[in-house]
């Protein structure tokens, strides 16, 4: 997927199929660990495979039952005793029928609870894992944790449980066998080598070309999400035949493995019906052998009883043998989920943690060092204090670390070095939920659940009533909008919202976190969707609610940050200057340039500022003869209220002052990217020739 | 397009979808199934050659020839089995695979034909698993379900016809007879027990499948919940820290789960019991008896009841596929519906029939009274995005649109882009009202940057590529350079071959912008729109590509979505939209003194309070 459409990760279902993993564990680990998940179900189980057991019985017997028919008829000829085996056949048969019925019946019983609790373990670890996880793995993968290994774990252990009732059919059927003669035992023997070779088969090459199949679809699969997910970008680009046709040959690919994978299990079934086939002639043969001659081993019931009995021992004997490759996917799922079991996270808390007390408020961060990858800090030794009700913005440049100082606050990460404090209590020796309960973040990508609006904001605080939240959003300005949808609040946002516009969405979770009510209150970024009008709207209503909370505020706008009475600075993970906009502007430093190339982008100062100096030069170089040519081309697109101001000065200062030169010079020689190439060529010139008065050194910008 | 197939998998009805994987090739669909049913005869003889072999053995008490003839008989089935079923099954999945293929590529062409309307009523996840399992579930109806159940009925057929045939033995019509007055009414006996059972087995079958698909769909349904569900939570897991809400989502994934394992155990209840079973088991009862009976009277030998018994009990066999078949048959329709009510979706938006080709892109764009919802006419969304909008903008001229969260801003450019048309009035470029003009036309010329960018997971290249079909290089990179996306791209290790996604660069907002841009650039877009697509973007860096825009733009109209003072100031005209509504349109100038409005949205922008004291000072504004 592109990186920022509304679609969930891409890769679907399948995405964590493709790629096989060693496993990590041995295998008597792994089945130690489902037989214990099994252990939960200690009753079920157990009369599972009491009834499994007599089932089994009992389809061994049934065919004993037709051999006595048949001797009695043809030997004895006695009408009773073939009523009474005829009723025995059926009484059999419905018992078979209730057993295994009853089998299957308890025993999905106990499949459906062992994947639930199996997916609820894991689904609470992962809900508890450390974000770094979450981070560095995509929701699809960390959801198919939950579902599909849970769901391949039960296929194994289905073949697990069944292993005793196969075994006991195979031991049964041999010993039937072997007891009417040790040869017809011995025949049964030669599916052996058939059986082998299938399993083989399976095993080895049908592994291979089912992962390959699978790999092949999970790119399918993969790339319609990620065409889905682009598909207004396709459309503005009119690109649908050409992805239509590198879809095309995606799908052709999957055939091809599809097919081959299709194809050996279509040559599975015939092979085994074959192999029965031979085994069953053999059986034909042998039994017939020993049927003859003046001695007969055999009767004609017999014959009948031991070709029946190939399939006893077949069966069996191909679901043993095919059980290893079967019951591999699960230990590989197995594997997973212990991995996800075992892991610990490293955010808990502590013990003896305590939670936050009431009077605990302001934010110190205290030596803090932090890094998300060894050896690549991001903050670095930072040291600041936000007094309680202060309200503190944070600027720097992309990267700088700012989201991350709202993430440490919120305890997502412990920092390497350092402690962060609320009031005087250290973060680490707080109850987590009383620490998050005490604050809210608003993230800087909104994130909407598939919910309704009214629900999505109620997440902030469920105890809220409608009426409340409705009270709320009319109060930040967000009532307007969405009384007016096709359902009001009771709008079902989908996928993250695309149904809603972009500054909406920013609005509801502005909604969100201020129903949280929050002690300590965290704004990253929270309305760069809003124009400045509802920006204002909703600092007013952030006034009005929250004043004198202790806030943070993070903005790459000027205005956004208009309110706090105090700005943080960082650059490169480092806190490099703080104090008010008028000290932070006077002392000249990172704040001041980046308020003049960043912050004050929006305003008006810059351009005119950049504009009237190149200006100035111009005359200064034409001795303001013709400046005229020249302009145009230079303010391309300037409102005509700029240019006045701009002719006026021209208009009114013949000279450029030099204080002026000097700056345009520094600027010249530290940021000469800042000025576009025409100027900087002009500048150079137009300093070039006042380099001689000021007597300053040559080169400044070549 | 590449379909192939000529949207030949796409029909109207579930059944005939689901079918054309086999009608669509009438002559190898037959062959499958012959070949199918001719291996299924394969394995039913064997039976009657033990039973024959048996009588050898009671006649002779020998091993003779015959008895050996017999043994290589059930062998050379054995083998001529084998071969005819590898070639059926050959057959069968070339059909259905390639079906499937095809199926799967005409869907999702259908999707992306599908307008934006489309797009918006449906979450392309649940798209996506229509795409994927649903296709694929259809084709499992087919095979192996509908091919596992012909061999079934095929065997079930063939055993009858063997079981019948015996009635004609002599003797066996006159063992059990009827006297209804002085005629002796001949029971048939395995007539009776075939022509009964099996319709009833099939009727139980039938209805077993019928139980048991409804549970089973909702059970695949709550799955699909479930799933979701839980995607949104490790999506949004930030959310759920932040809100300490961990404990309510557990509690919520608890509920869902357990209704997921009770659906399973009532699944499997229901499905555990198959009764047929036991219906074939009853047929088996009374077949032995009655032969039993039979060979006790002599009338029969006991090589016959051997037969009888053999194939009764190869019939059990079908107890372990039928059911389980049934069911993905039965379900197949249900998927099948799914994909086709998704084709069958009826597309607001249609191409023009003849399309009008000299349009002047660079002429006036018109908005007459346009109104604007989301979402087709039948779900009657009460909620306008644009409501009654007229208004002119001068060809060639630099717009600015501004307003609120939600004004409608996205959307008329959209309308532009005729991602959707206006539900009411027209919109006219160089007089020609844009339904007039094919959707692909109008997109060759109209180039947008949407708020939201998206990038594809390919290289820097191909995405700036992406905006116009065989972009050389040269033109890829100039396009880069006049977004400014050049400066830092080439700083990239791999340069413009840099992987953009999953394992590739993270680029930091400005850097999608550009790149945005940039793809919009390669267009050489007659009409430009950005929709707010500088925001993260700095001044300076704005400022450079602006004046690389106005190169190109020169003469060409551009629409640009901003929050930024400066723009304004610098446009030909400014538009205001509030909840839909044109509010005011003009140049800044005369706004300023026009409209209140345009003055308190104006006031509020960074710098403007400075601005305005300037002008004051300097006696007004000029
Ligand atoms: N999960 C993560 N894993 C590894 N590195 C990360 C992670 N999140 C952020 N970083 C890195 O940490 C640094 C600081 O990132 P952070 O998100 O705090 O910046 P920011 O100041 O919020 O930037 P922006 O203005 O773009 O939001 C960046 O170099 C970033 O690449
Ligand atoms: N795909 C959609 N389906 C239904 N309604 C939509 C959809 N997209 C937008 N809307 C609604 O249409 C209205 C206008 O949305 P639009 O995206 O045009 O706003 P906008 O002016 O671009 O706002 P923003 O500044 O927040 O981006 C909003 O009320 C929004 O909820
Ligand atoms: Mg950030
Ligand atoms: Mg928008």
């Amino acid at each position: 997927m592109g990186m920022h459409g509304p679609m969930g990760p891409r890769g679907g279902p399948r995405g964590l199929m493709g790629k096989k993993e060693k496993r990590s564990r041995p295998i008597r680990v792994l089945l130690g660990r489902m037989v214990h998940y099994l252990g939960n179900f200690k009753r079920i189980v157990i009369i599972g495979a009491i009834l499994s057991l007599v089932a089994t019985i009992v389809g061994v017997i049934i065919p004993l039952v037709l051999r006595d028919g048949i001797n009695s008829v043809n030997l004895v000829g006695s009408f009773n005793i073939l009523l009474s085996l005829t009723i025995l056949f059926l009484a059999l048969s419905v018992v078979s029928w209730v057993m295994g019925g009853v089998n299957t019946w308890i025993m999905s019983i106990a499949q459906a609870g062992l994947v639930q609790s199996v997916q609820e373990d894991v689904y609470k670890h992962l809900v508890a894992a450390d974000l770094s996880y979450h981070k560095a793995e995509q929701a699809g993968n960390v959801t198919s944790r939950v579902t599909s290994d849970a769901t391949n774990l039960s296929t194994g252990i289905q073949v697990l449980i069944n292993f005793a009732s196969q075994a006991l059919t195979l031991g049964a059927s041999f010993i039937l066998l072997w007891l009417m003669s040790p040869y017809l035992a011995l025949t049964s023997l030669v599916v052996v080598p058939g059986i082998l070779f299938i399993a083989g088969l399976f095993g080895t090459v049908g592994q291979r070309i089912m992962l390959a199949s699978q790999r092949a679809s999970g790119e399918v699969s993969g790339q319609i999400a990620e065409n889905l997910g682009g598909i207004h970008v396709a459309k503005a680009f009119n690109r649908e035949t050409e992805l239509a046709e590198h879809m095309m040959s995606l799908n052709q690919k999957a055939y091809k493995y599809g097919f081959r994978f299709m194809i050996l299990m279509t040559s599975m079934q015939p092979l085994m019906m074959s192999i029965g086939q031979f085994a069953v002639a053999a059986m034909l043969f042998v039994a017939g052998s020993l049927a003859v001659g003046v001695l007969p081993v055999l009767s004609l019931g017999d014959i009948f009883l031991a070709v029946s009995l190939v399939r006893g021992i077949m069966f069996p004997l191909l679901g043993l043998s095919m059980m290893a490759t079967q019951v591999q996917s699960s230990l590989a799922a197995m594997d997973r989920v212990t991995d996800v079991l075992e892991s610990k996270a490293a955010i808990v808390d502590a013990s003896g943690a305590v939670p936050l007390r009431e009077e605990s408020d302001g934010i110190y961060f205290k030596n803090v060092v932090f890094e998300y990858i060894k050896d690549t800090p991001v903050l670095k030794n930072v040291t600041f204090s936000i007094n309680p009700g202060e309200t503190v913005a944070i600027v720097g440049h992309t990267g700088a670390g700012k989201t991350t100082i709202a993430a440490l606050v919120n305890r997502f990460y412990d920092p390497l070095q350092g402690g962060i404090f609320i009031g005087d209590q250290n973060i680490r020796d707080v109850q987590l939920h009383s620490l998050r309960h005490a604050m809210s973040l608003i993230p800087q990508e909104p994130y909407l659940f598939d919910d309704t609006i009214m629900e999505n904001i109620r997440y902030g605080n469920v105890d809220a009533t409608d009426d409340e939240i409705i009270e709320l959003c009319k109060i930040i300005g967000a009532n307007e909008f969405i009384e007016v949808l096709a359902n009001g609040y009771h709008t079902q946002i989908i996928q993250s919202g695309k149904n809603l516009s972009a500054g909406q969405r920013q609005m509801v979770t502005i909604a969100r976190t201020m129903l949280a009510n929050p002690k300590i209150l965290i704004l990253d970024e929270a309305t760069s969707r809003l124009d400045a009008y509802s920006e204002s709207l909703v600092q007013d209503a952030q006034e009005l609610l929250f004043n004198n909370r202790t806030t943070i505020v993070i903005a790459h706008r000027l205005t956004t940050i208009a309110n706090a009475s105090r700005v943080l600075v960082f650059d490169h993970g480092v806190l490099v200057e703080q104090g008010t906009h008028e000290e932070l502007l006077a002392k000249d430093g990172v704040f001041k340039s980046l308020y003049e190339t960043y912050y004050a982008h929006q305003g008006l100062e810059e351009i005119t500022e950049e504009v009237a100096e190149v200006a100035k030069a111009v005359v200064t170089e034409h001795g303001g003869e013709k400046p005229e040519p020249l302009v145009p081309s230079m303010v391309m697109g300037m409102g005509s209220m700029a240019m006045s101001a701009m002719s006026e000065m021209m208009g009114s200062h013949e000279n450029i002052p030099p204080e002026m030169l000097e700056k345009l010079r520094v600027r010249l020689e530290n940021d000469p990217d800042s000025i576009p190439p025409q100027m900087r060529e002009m500048l150079q010139k137009v300093l070039g020739n006042t380099k001689s008065t000021k007597g300053s050194e040559s080169g400044a910008g070549k | 397009m590449s379909r192939n197939n000529g949207g030949e998998t796409i029909r109207k009805t579930p059944w005939r979808y689901m079918l054309s994987g086999m009608t669509r090739n009438k002559a190898v669909a037959t062959v499958g199934l012959t070949l199918t049913m001719v291996s299924t005869l394969l394995t039913v003889f064997p039976a009657v050659f033990i039973g024959l072999a048996a009588r050898e053995i009671q006649n002779t008490a020998a091993m003779t020839a015959q008895f050996v003839n017999y043994v290589w008989l059930i062998i050379i089935f054995g083998l001529l089995y084998m071969g005819l079923f590898f070639v059926g099954g050959w057959v069968w999945a070339t059909l259905t695979l390639r079906w499937e293929r095809d199926a799967r590529q005409d869907f999702f062409e259908a999707l992306q034909v599908n307008s934006m309307t489309f797009h918006d009523e449906f979450d392309s996840k649940r798209l996506l698993a229509v795409a994927m399992q649903d296709i694929q579930w259809v084709r499992f109806s087919l095979n192996p379900a509908l091919r596992n159940i012909a061999t079934g009925l095929a065997s079930f057929f063939i055993t009858a016809l063997l079981l019948i045939q015996m009635d004609w033995l002599p003797g066996l019509s006159t063992m059990l007879t009827i006297q209804i007055g002085s005629y002796a009414i001949p029971i048939y006996g395995f007539t009776i027990i075939m022509l009964l059972g099996f319709p009833i087995y099939l009727i139980f079958s039938y209805r077993y499948a019928n139980a048991i698909e409804p549970v089973r769909r909702n059970r695949s349904e709550n799955m699909e919940a479930l799933t979701s569900i839980t995607q949104g939570v490790f999506q949004g897991i930030e959310v759920v820290r932040a809100f300490d809400a961990e404990e309510f989502e557990i509690k919520k994934f608890h509920d869902i789960s357990k209704s997921q394992e009770s659906l399973t155990a009532k699944e499997g209840k229901l499905s555990a019991f198959y009764l047929p079973a036991l219906i074939l088991a009853g047929m088996t009862t009374v077949a032995f008896a009655y032969a039993g009976y039979a060979v006790i009277n002599g009338i029969m030998d006991v090589s016959q009841l051997i037969i009888i018994l053999g194939l009764l009990t190869a019939l059990q066999g079908l107890n372990f596929q039928f059911p389980m078949m049934l069911l993905i048959l039965r379900g197949g329709f249900v998927n099948a519906q799914r994909i086709v009510d998704f084709l069958n979706w009826e597309d607001p938006m249609t191409e023009p029939e003849e399309e009008v080709l000299d349009v002047d892109w660079t002429g006036d764009v018109v908005f007459d009274n346009v109104s604007f919802r989301y979402g087709r006419e039948e779900n009657n969304n009460p909620h306008y995005a644009i409501r009654n909008l007229s208004i002119t903008i001068p060809g060639g001229s630099r717009v600015a649109l501004i307003g609120g969260p939600g004004a409608g801003k996205s959307s008329l450019l959209k309308l532009l882009l005729r991602l959707y048309d206006p539900t009411e009035g027209e919109i006219r470029v160089g007089g020609v009202n844009l339904r007039n003009v094919s959707t692909k036309s109008v997109r060759d010329v109209v180039g947008l940057v949407e708020q939201d960018i998206f990038l594809f997971r390919m290289t820097i290249r191909e995405n700036i590529a992406f905006g116009r079909s065989g972009a050389s290089d040269e033109e890829i990179i100039s396009a880069a350079k006049r977004a400014q996306a050049d400066e830092f791209i080439v700083e990239m290790p791999e340069g413009y071959d840099s992987m953009i996604g999953e394992r590739g660069m993270t680029l930091s907002g400005g850097q999608r912008q550009r790149l945005a841009i940039a793809r919009a650039m390669v267009q050489n877009p007659k009409i430009l729109l950005l929709d707010d697509s500088v925001s993260a973007v700095d001044a300076q860096t704005e400022y450079l590509m602006r004046k690389a825009l106005d190169e190109v733009m020169k003469d060409r109209t551009s629409i640009t979505v901003t929050q930024r003072l400066r723009t304004l100031m610098e446009s030909d005209m400014v538009i205001i939209l509030d909840k839909g509504h044109l509010v005011a349109s003009g140049r800044h100038e005369d706004l300023l003194r026009e409209s209140e409005h345009y003055r308190r949205v104006f006031e509020r922008l960074p710098g403007a309070q400075e601005l305005l004291a300037t002008i004051s000072k300097r006696g007004g504004v000029a």
